[in-house]
């Protein structure tokens, strides 16, 4: 299906319409879900994609990355590719590389390996003696929606599944009975997201996911407040 | 742009019906503002340790001839750790109490080049190298450290923006756990699953980094 560019307000108005907005959800918060959704969509499926350039320190094998890639996923070194392993595996390879320069004896001629050390952070092998630029490709921070002209670009298949997310979000508010009602659209949501990323999909995660699906089923203790078990405990309504 | 505190407190008080003000008060009563905070640091420092997503590179010196070295203010977790002797680098990795002692049975006093570590075995904040070090060195770690302390004031979370939603789930597990009026056991535990989700997931994506 195609890609559509959907503002805010169309994908408001499309949540809107899958439930009765008094007397708990206001525009305030089926905006916040809709945020929510996005940021779960692409913590999920690694969605909106970018890559920074960043400069290393000479003879430093560490680089921090900027918060605005919440995600490594390929680094080049001037154009070259270099390739990803863990730290565990180069220290296996070269138990020196903190003090590895490239270029000296025994090591390369240029950082060939990169590793991720947190989001934050990246260590590469062998570090340079000389400034150069790293190509870090990598998941951009999901953007967020703040007017109701801003927009996404996202396949229309998928915006039934990101409003069915949404609205499940909305439900915690509601009480437990509303969240185990619309749980088939967190499922649907997980299942759509997971078909995008095979990394996921191959997590232990996934796999429990997979023989269970989401196990609870949030049949409401019987009242401890005076309130109906589906009644937030901040109050009856807005 | 990342967010902050006072977003993350103002959903939570939508989320649960209150007044939204940016966290500044719960007019319910079921809640205080400090609990709030401190449900909201202790879950993002939590989060922090059990993923390992935010790290920092440490440096501290060894002192010789001794098991148990100072972990500087801040630690959470380790992910890797070497030590530095002179002016070479080797790799340490983590066993266990059970494991170094049956190794070497005098790991404490027999000296020699450290090869492991155990951490929070001996004593809290305490890094136990593995035999105990001959000579002095560096130790390096790249670990966890706390987050930044959130007060309400519009600072920013230490977690990345796409981790906030499973933050924001620990808070409320938290905040419908509490026993007394709050206590909402379906609510409590839905949330507790949702947190224990972003951090698997947060790990996956670690690991993930690597293989692609």
């Amino acid at each position: 299906m195609p890609y559509t560019t959907t503002t805010r307000a169309q994908l408001r108005q499309l949540l809107q319409q899958r439930y009765e907005s008094s007397p708990f959800w206001t525009e305030i918060d089926a905006n916040l879900a809709l945020n929510q959704a996005l940021r779960t969509w692409n913590l999920l499926t690694s969605y909106w994609r970018r890559r920074i350039v960043v400069g290393n320190v000479p003879n430093d094998p560490l680089v921090p990355v900027p918060g605005t890639l919440a995600q490594q996923t390929a680094v080049t070194w001037q154009g070259k590719n270099m390739t990803g392993v863990s730290v565990a595996e180069i220290q296996m390879l070269t138990p020196d590389w903190w003090q590895a320069r490239a270029g000296a004896d025994g090591h390369p001629s240029r950082p060939l390996f990169w590793a991720p050390v947190g989001l934050n952070l990246l260590a590469i092998y062998p570090a340079s003696p000389v400034v150069g630029s790293l190509e870090v490709d990598g998941v951009r921070s999901t953007p967020v929606l703040t007017d109701d002209s801003d927009f996404v670009n996202i396949g229309s298949e998928e915006i039934d599944t990101l409003t069915g997310y949404a609205l499940h979000v909305c439900a915690l508010k509601a009480g437990a009975s509303f969240l185990d009602r619309t749980k088939p659209y967190l499922e649907q949501f997980v299942k759509a997201a997971v078909e995008r990323n095979a990394l996921i999909k191959m997590s232990r995660w996934y796999t429990s996911f997979q023989k269970e699906g989401y196990a609870w089923s949030l049949v409401p203790d019987a009242p401890t407040t005076g309130q109906p078990a589906d009644v937030p405990p901040g109050g009856g309504g807005l | 742009m990342a967010v902050t505190d006072q977003e993350l407190l103002e959903q939570l008080q939508r989320m649960v019906i209150e007044a939204p003000d940016l966290g500044a008060t719960w007019p319910s009563g079921l809640w205080t503002p400090t609990e709030i905070l401190g449900y909201l640091n202790a879950r993002q420092d939590r989060f922090l340790k059990e993923t390992l997503l935010i790290t920092s590179w440490l440096a501290t010196p060894v002192i010789a001839q001794q098991a148990q070295q100072d972990l500087p203010d801040g630690w959470l977790a380790t992910r890797n750790a070497f030590i530095v002797e002179a002016g070479r680098t080797y790799p340490l990795s983590p066993v266990t109490r059970r494991e170094a002692d049956n190794m070497l049975p005098r790991w404490e006093s027999d000296y020699g080049r450290s090869q492991w570590y155990l951490t929070e075995e001996i004593a809290t904040k305490q890094f136990s190298l593995v035999p105990s070090p001959l000579t002095g060195g560096v130790l390096h770690l790249f670990a966890a450290l706390v987050g930044n302390v959130l007060d309400g004031t519009g600072l920013e979370l230490t977690v990345p923006d796409e981790c906030e939603p499973y933050l924001m789930y620990g808070v409320l597990a938290d905040m419908f756990g509490k026993q007394g009026r709050a206590y909402d056991q379906p609510r409590a535990a839905y949330c507790e699953t949702r947190y224990d989700e972003g951090v698997q997931l947060a790990q996956a994506l670690l690991k993930s980094v690597v293989i692609s």
